[in-house]
């Protein structure tokens, strides 16, 4: 019984709430009797008085005759029929009272037809929801009425006429009425179809077949089901042409890139600076459509350069009424996909002279670990003393790892009003990492609303987030991640769990195995932190008018403001400091003062404002559909921070404050603003809803270009056509359309780029400041980039809309790089900021499938497969600027991947030196391409009744990546497949070289190169390598590369191939008999999984999900169950 | 209708904003101003960082600092892993040097007017001679009459011959000291010189002798005119005097020395060469107690910290694995624990009295100059040399510190000035090979170059200086980037210096 009470309470508490919320926005005072007296005005007017007045609604066709005569009214608290009848009377219009103070207004001709009867009826969709408001017309005629709140209408027509049933978002549907006088009418949605209505640049609705260019939707419920810290996770795969990278670290964003570029983010026609996808509630997305290529630019300007990520936000209901649902979503970890290992086999080095292993952390190319006696840190007793030398820490890893978790809680309220609608959202996630003191929590507040007014419409929304985390860790090998000392340069020696009382002295000095390198993990955890507590707040407001009934004016503005504190203390006694971490953007790299211990502060904040004023108008003159816009908008954001830090240690442990710096404290600060103007305009035409024809342009003017180059102007043109509305109708196929489009975009220059600064460094000596010189010569006259892109595209529905095939190919030629072109430092200057004339062509193919192979009342099988392949490539070289290389010619790939490979010889053998260690060449050459071949994705969503089972599996195929952990757990000596024979008997007889490389060595004669690398004269003679070495040695050179730059020797540069199960759900959904019992609409229980299975090429050891791999934190399975509940 | 008319207000004047907005960019540059970078700082500041660019020690770490330590067979690194550098193993320099030019010229152009400019002017001569110097030294031909024209448009500057460049420098260092001659005390100066013109210019003198005397082998070129030069600033008189001080830097602990503070995880694993402490236990030279800390095996073994013999240093160029199996034993001599330790351990010594006075003595032994006598040069070099050492913390000197009755008792056995000439030029490189330990590092290779004293250890086995195992590489390869951003011109310098192929072991024209 508790939970019937509970949704009540709650039901009347945001009743009230809602209620004063409205009450606050709309003015007209609500009376149930009619009191009015105006005279001498268009009826028209009239009943917008009567509107004002009561909370009656009038509907009517715009070009209902008779409305404009002019009349008067006086009455005082009378019902409706008496003040209509008093107000129509000696009109051509009639009305009818279709009941909750909703008036049809028709015209009295209706009258004048044959023998009129009665016909009602009921609109509701495929699932038999209402639909309100749908227009119900007697075809051929002026006479229709639109559906009540419970989807029911009623008119008067003939016995043999056709009512006409729309609304937007659905299929029309003409029925005959066949002198029923009761009609039922199911609506199909127009989910799958193309006559779909997508959001595109600037919140214009446009319908898919439309469109020139590819835009692929996400509706907001296929995100809702499986949750996880951040949405974009779960449109990996699910969008063709969009590559979803999510990376294993934790608080690590996905990053998207789409066609091969970061797409701008546009929430509610706002292309905020500063949000991400993960300041997105997955609950709160109505839908998400994905503009791809140049021609969301168009209209955004140089941010939408690369494409765009719209996001709508859930407003109102359908339903009117009060609705509230709660959606809870909880993950637990079960597992990892890919987690590092460590040979147990081999402890560390170990003094012989003393018969002490050496403390400082320099992995494991020590002794076999058998049992002898070796003096050793008792972390226990705390001090050093003999002990069986054996690998107690082989488990240190796995021990050291926490249960992860996420949950995601959602709950929303939706009041829906005859004439507007308020909704609340309030979010919850919270994410526990894999590692000890690792804990993230976002949350998120919405709150919008629309208001229709006659021909205004007014929608606003505001939403707070807030993501805070104790300590978000560092990452990665500069940044000394928990792996450095755990498992890299650790040895299996030591037993973590008797280390977790971390302090020798406490706040000062650690109880630890290593005295340098290596921290106590615990110590790591706990006492070097990086904190971070992150407000967002933006808002959108938008003002609709109707000025005519073709001409329309929009008014929008958005806002956003951010401020980001984040800490980094280190404790007194640690042996790393905060690597390259940085605290605000554009920060400097922390690194710090180990181990005195350091306290850093950085803050950042920043807002960025957005308003366009546009207007629309649409015309239809014959068979043509003519549509305009022209619009402005102001764009500027500024981002500051401030970081400042503790110099010399602290002065008292621990105490973690600027007071505390021994020395004066580090100032840093910066602040970047930039503002465009924009003026743009859309003009588009149909014919007979066959042929599409659309064209846009947009001129800007920014502030970070010159003011003779700040204005610049592109233009766009794009057109579509349905091949099957000429072909003869052919029973398989539904729907064919070709498309096309050409697009230019301009992207201007860096802020403060074209400025010849110098650079001030304070106190670099003493007290002396330094002013350095650019590097860069600034001298030019910047002008923008420019893009050019042509797509063409097709689109194909079959069998009944089961069937559908949309490919598209796009290359864009990218050209007037801003560049910091390399010149010869001899000139004075590293490089030269200028326009180059290079060009860059990126070309790639994109294919959307969708099948429904199976399709009754109970059983539905959706597969969906997304397959995108593209590759940049040079179209044109600049003769100064573009290198000088042989890897850089016309035609050949961007992304090369350069290394100094092994030196062979002509067989391919490997040659070794005198010591037996294999030689590198002195010379770049190129190896591969960093960027997949292609990257792909399927979905299948199969139902049985109420059941239903989602599964989404993702990969790609191709790229180059450097294994960054792999390389190191070879170079310490952790990797378990360095248990070679040799190694034990280099271990075990000290200074004997026992490990044979294979290849050869030269024996006698020389080899010259020139200055391109290639071969001029050699001589050389080979023998096969007969000169042993140590097995560390040889490892060391044979794995070269660090992670701090520099090319990697070609073993640990591993093809990036790999797919994942990345989600599964089983939903069950209650029926609805069962929910009414419970008061409630719905509710759908599911088990869920994310991140479920990992199969990749190479990378065995570390997820490279995220596009690259260093010290990639163990990639977690996730398992878990969703629960959904709307009242 | 009110409200209506309200409304259409609102979209009328916001259609107006927007449209004056566009109409007026006007603070579009106000905008894109970066209120933290300056477009006209004072000369001083710019000064700062000429001089900071020339004397500091500007490498990423602790690890860069001992690099050049290791190529000089200063110190081994053990136990991490093998250093190529320790091996001979030289790859390509840089040109980024260069960019301060730019930086001079505007140094100069902003103290236009200012009394201080001929001072700055002296800075900027040597500054621009200190850095084209060592990128001769490194690679050879390199750009130099058409360096520092990106301004001008061109940007792929022809090489000169080293002939050439050095001609400049030391005519630019000629110049410096007219300037600094006719210069007032300047701000901005880091260096313990604190602006005094007259003490740059002794300090700038001294490096051009420092110059001369690595063209040695070039004496009698006629075009260069190295003793004619060399006699000249001599006779001038305006040299490095004792108590003039060092030119260089001295550390803080803000402004910390290189080594300190690495918490002992690189720092901990260097070992001191045989070559360096065998050489100064033939000199009985207690600078072996500020150097190095005694063998834990020969402590072990009972002998006391201040005893020589508890020092022992390693083989640079034995195998890596046998290196650290002997490291591990504690068979060697670490490093001395004040440079881990300390954050002033030593200044940053870049040009010292004791360098000009073993440079004037071996001067003198070659009839480049005619003043003074050579034992008198040698013994106040080394003195001063000692006192330098004296001054840094007694207590890390195992018991034996220098005093001052310890250097004037210096010269006797091995140390007293020798009796032929070829003994006392071994004498005066083996000093200047000791001074610049943990200093100059990289100029002692150019002088072992020049000289081929003292003699490093040399190991077919393990020498990484692959297509020559039997001798060490001569060269720096010209930067990698070059082949990308001027190669022609690079191509011509390699053409007529080493037969077109940029390789460590061609002899350039200075040491040939």
């Amino acid at each position: 019984m508790e939970r019937k009470i509970k949704p009540r309470i709650l039901r009347r508490a945001w009743l009230k709430l809602s209620f004063i919320a409205l009450m606050a926005l709309l003015t007209p005072h609500l009376f149930a009797q009619i009191t009015v007296n105006v005279q001498n005005k268009p009826i028209k007017e009239i009943l917008k008085s009567i509107e004002a007045k009561s909370d009656y609604r009038f509907f009517y066709n715009e070009g209902l005759k008779g409305l404009d005569k002019i009349s008067s009214l006086r009455v005082s608290n009378v019902g409706i029929d008496a003040a209509m009848t008093a107000l129509l009377q000696n009109s051509e219009v009639a009305y009818k009272n279709e009941g909750n103070n909703l008036v049809a207004l028709v015209a009295k001709e209706a009258e004048k037809r044959g023998p009129l009867r009665r016909v009602s009826g009921n609109v509701s969709d495929s699932k038999g929801v209402p639909i309100i408001g749908a227009t119900v017309m007697v075809k051929d005629s002026k006479v229709g009425t639109i559906t009540n709140y419970d989807g029911d209408f009623s008119l008067d027509a003939e016995a043999n006429e056709t009512l006409v049933v729309s609304y937007i978002g659905y299929v029309s549907k003409e029925l005959k009425i066949n002198g029923q006088s009761r009609l039922n009418v199911k609506l199909e949605e127009n989910v799958k179809a193309l006559s779909e209505v997508v959001v595109t640049a600037l919140g214009i609705k446009r319908e898919q077949k439309a469109l020139g260019y590819a835009v692929q939707a996400v509706e907001g419920d296929l995100l809702q089901t499986v949750k996880g810290v951040d949405m974009a996770t779960s449109l990996t795969g699910k969008v063709a042409g969009l590559m979803v990278k999510n990376s294993s670290e934790f608080v690590a964003e996905p990053t998207l890139t789409l066609r091969g570029e970061t797409p701008i983010l546009v929430i509610d026609g706002v292309p905020f600076k500063n949000m991400s996808l993960r300041d997105v509630p997955s609950d709160d997305i109505e839908n998400i459509s994905v503009l791809k290529g140049g021609t969301a630019s168009a209209l955004y300007g140089e941010d939408g350069d690369r494409g765009a990520i719209m996001v709508t936000t859930k407003k109102g209901t359908k339903n009117k009424g009060l609705s509230v649902s709660i959606n809870s979503g909880t993950m637990f970890t079960a597992g990892y996909l890919a987690i590092p290992e460590l040979q147990a086999t081999y402890g560390r080095v170990i003094t012989t002279a003393t018969n002490t292993y050496v403390r400082s952390g320099d992995g494991s190319w020590g002794a076999p670990m058998e049992g002898q006696e070796v003096i050793q840190w008792d972390p226990i007793s705390k001090t050093m003393k003999s002990m069986p030398y054996l690998p107690i820490g082989k488990d240190n890893f796995a021990n050291f790892l926490e249960q992860g978790y996420i949950l995601n809680n959602n709950i929303n309220v939706v009041q829906q009003g005859e004439n507007g609608s308020l909704r609340a959202s309030a979010t919850w996630v919270q994410n526990k990492g894999q590692y000890p003191n690792s804990k993230f929590d976002k949350l998120t507040y919405s709150i919008g609303g629309e208001i229709k007014f006659n021909k205004l419409a007014l929608s606003s929304s505001l939403t707070y987030n807030k993501n805070t985390t104790p300590n978000k860790g560092f990452s990665g090998y500069t940044g000394y991640d928990p792996m450095y000392g755990l498992l890299i340069w650790s040895a299996a020696d030591w037993n973590i769990l008797d280390s977790k009382d971390y302090w020798l002295i406490p706040n000062e000095v650690q109880n630890n195995s290593y005295t340098a390198g290596n921290n106590n993990p615990w110590f790591d955890r706990y006492e070097r932190t990086h904190s971070m507590d992150k407000d967002i707040l933006n808002g959108v407001l938008e003002l609709n008018y109707d000025i005519r009934k073709w001409l329309k004016a929009k008014l929008r503005g958005g806002y956003e403001t951010y401020s980001n504190r984040q800490e980094i203390k280190v404790s007194k006694g640690s042996f790393q400091g905060a690597g390259s971490a940085t605290l605000i953007p554009n920060g400097t790299e922390v690194w710090g003062e180990s181990q005195k211990g350091s306290y850093n502060l950085g803050i950042s904040r920043g807002y960025s404002a957005n308003s366009e004023a546009m207007l629309f108008a649409s015309q239809k003159v014959s068979d043509f559909n003519f549509e305009g816009m022209v619009g402005g908008s102001l764009r500027y954001y500024q981002d500051e921070g401030i970081e400042t830090r503790t110099r010399g240690g602290l002065s008292i442990p621990a105490f973690y404050s600027l007071k505390a710096s021994i020395d004066p404290v580090q100032v840093a600060s910066n602040i970047y603003r930039k503002q465009t103007n924009s003026f743009f305009g859309r003009i588009a035409v149909d014919w007979k809803d066959m042929l599409f024809l659309e064209a846009t342009f947009r001129n800007d003017w920014t502030s970070t270009l010159s003011a003779a180059e700040r204005s610049y102007f592109y233009p766009s043109v794009s057109g579509s056509f349905l091949l099957s509305e000429i072909l003869p109708k052919q029973d398989w196929l539904s729907f064919w359309k070709i498309r096309s489009s050409w697009v230019t975009s301009k992207k201007t220059a860096g802020i403060y780029s074209i400025n010849n600064v110098y650079t001030i460094t304070n106190a670099a000596w003493g007290t002396l400041s330094t002013a350095n010189y650019p590097t860069s010569i600034r001298g030019n006259d910047i002008f923008p980039e420019s893009t050019s892109t042509i797509e063409v595209g097709s689109a194909i529905n079959m069998f009944k809309n089961k069937v559908s095939i949309d490919v598209a190919y796009f290359s864009k030629d990218m050209f007037d790089f801003i560049r910091s072109a390399s010149v010869s430092s001899a000139s004075g200057f590293s490089s030269n900021y200028l326009n180059i004339d290079e060009i860059r062509t990126r070309k790639g193919i994109e294919v959307a499938l969708d099948v429904t192979p199976v399709k009754t009342k109970d059983w539905q099988l959706d597969l969906n497969v997304n397959w995108t392949t593209s590759k940049t490539v040079f179209t044109q070289l600049d003769s100064l600027y573009s290198g000088d290389r042989p890897w850089i010619k016309e035609g050949m790939r961007t992304d090369y991947y350069l290394i100094r490979d092994y030196l062979k010889d002509q067989q391919g053998n490997i040659i070794h030196n005198a010591s037996g260690l294999p030689l590198f060449s002195s010379y770049d050459s190129n190896y591969g391409y960093s960027d997949p071949k292609y990257i792909w994705g399927l979905g299948v969503n199969l139902r049985y009744k109420n059941w239903q089972l989602g599964v989404s599996v993702d990969g790609r195929v191709g790229g180059l990546a450097q294994t960054i952990t792999e390389m190191y757990m070879w170079r310490s000596g952790s990797h378990p497949n360095s248990l070679v024979p040799e190694r034990y008997l280099d271990a075990t007889v000290p200074g004997s070289k026992n490990y044979l490389g294979e290849g050869v060595k030269v024996v006698s004669g020389t080899v010259t190169y020139d200055t391109y690398g290639n071969i001029t004269s050699d001589n050389r003679v080979f023998a096969p390598n007969d000169v042993k070495t140590t097995y560390k040695s040889y490892i060391e050179t044979y794995h070269k590369g660090t992670a701090w730059g520099g090319s990697p020797s070609p073993v640990d540069l591993y093809d990036a191939t790999f797919f994942k199960i990345r989600e599964v759900s089983l939903t069950y959904n209650l029926p609805h008999l069962l929910t009414k019992k419970l008061a409630m609409k719905d509710v759908s229980v599911s088990a869920i999984a994310q991140n479920v299975f990992l199969w990749a090429k190479q990378f065995k050891y570390s997820d490279i999900d995220g596009g690259s791999e260093n010290f990639s934190d163990p990639s977690q399975r996730y398992i878990g169950f969703n629960v959904k509940v709307g009242f | 209708m009110k409200m209506k008319n309200n409304i259409l207000r609102i979209i009328n004047n916001s259609l107006l904003l927007v449209f004056l907005a566009f109409v007026s960019c006007d603070n579009f540059d106000d905008i894109n101003t970066n209120p933290d970078a300056a477009t006209n700082p004072s000369p001083s500041m710019i000064c700062t960082n000429v001089v900071l660019k020339t004397v500091k020690f500007n490498g990423r770490d602790a690890m860069a600092f001992l690099d050049a330590n290791l190529l000089a067979k200063y110190v081994g690194f053990a136990n991490q892993s093998q250093q190529g550098s320790q091996y001979n193993s030289i790859s390509n320099s840089d040109f980024g040097g260069m960019t301060l030019l730019p930086n001079i010229d505007q140094m100069v152009k902003n103290s236009e007017g200012n009394i201080m400019q001929n001072s700055y002017k002296g800075i900027g001569k040597f500054a621009s001679s200190w850095m084209f110097y060592n990128l001769t030294m490194q690679m050879g031909d390199i750009p130099y009459s058409e360096a520092n024209q990106g301004e001008m448009g061109n940007f792929r500057p022809k090489y000169d011959t080293q002939e050439q460049v050095f001609i400049g420098i030391l005519n630019e260092l000629k110049e410096a000291d007219g300037f600094f001659a006719s210069g007032v005390t300047f701000d901005g100066d880091p260096t313990p010189y604190a602006g005094n013109p007259d003490k740059w210019r002794r300090a700038s003198n001294a490096f051009a002798l420092k110059v001369l005397m690595s063209l040695s082998k070039k004496a009698d070129v006629a075009s260069l005119n190295v003793k004619g030069r060399f006699a000249e600033i001599v006779a001038g008189g305006r040299l490095l005097e004792p108590n003039t001080g060092f030119l260089g830097l001295n550390y803080s602990t803000v402004n910390m020395h290189p080594l300190s503070g690495t918490n002992d995880l690189f720092t901990s694993r260097t070992d001191v060469s045989s070559l360096l402490i065998d050489h100064l236990k033939s000199l009985n030279d207690r600078r072996l107690f500020y150097v190095a800390d005694p063998s834990a095996k020969q402590k072990a073994a009972g002998l006391a910290e201040g005893d020589m013999a508890a020092y022992v240093g390693v083989d640079v160029s034995i195998d890596y694995a046998a290196m650290t199996a002997q490291h591990l034993l504690g068979a060697y001599s670490l490093l001395n624990s004040r440079y881990l330790k300390e954050a002033t351990s030593e200044p940053r010594m870049m040009v010292t009295y004791a360098e000009q006075q073993l440079i004037l003595a071996e001067a003198r032994i070659r009839g480049w100059i005619t003043t003074g006598n050579a034992k008198d040069y040698y013994e106040s070099g080394v003195k001063s040399a000692l006192a330098a050492m004296m001054a840094t913390k007694a207590s890390y000197a195992h018991g034996k510190p220098i005093d001052q009755a310890y250097i004037d008792s210096y010269f006797t056995g091995e140390a007293a000035f020798k009796a032929t000439t070829d003994e006392q030029l071994k004498q005066i490189w083996l000093q200047r090979y000791v001074l610049n330990f943990m200093q100059d590092a990289t100029h002692s290779y150019y002088e072992f170059r020049r000289t081929g004293f003292p003699v490093f250890p040399l190991n077919p086995i393990t020498n990484l200086n692959q297509n020559n195992p039997n001798g060490f590489p001569m060269r720096w390869l010209y930067p990698g980037s070059e082949t990308n951003t001027n190669r022609e011109n690079m191509k011509a310098a390699l053409d007529r210096q080493f037969d077109g192929y940029d390789e460590v072991n061609k002899i350039m024209w200075i040491i040939k």
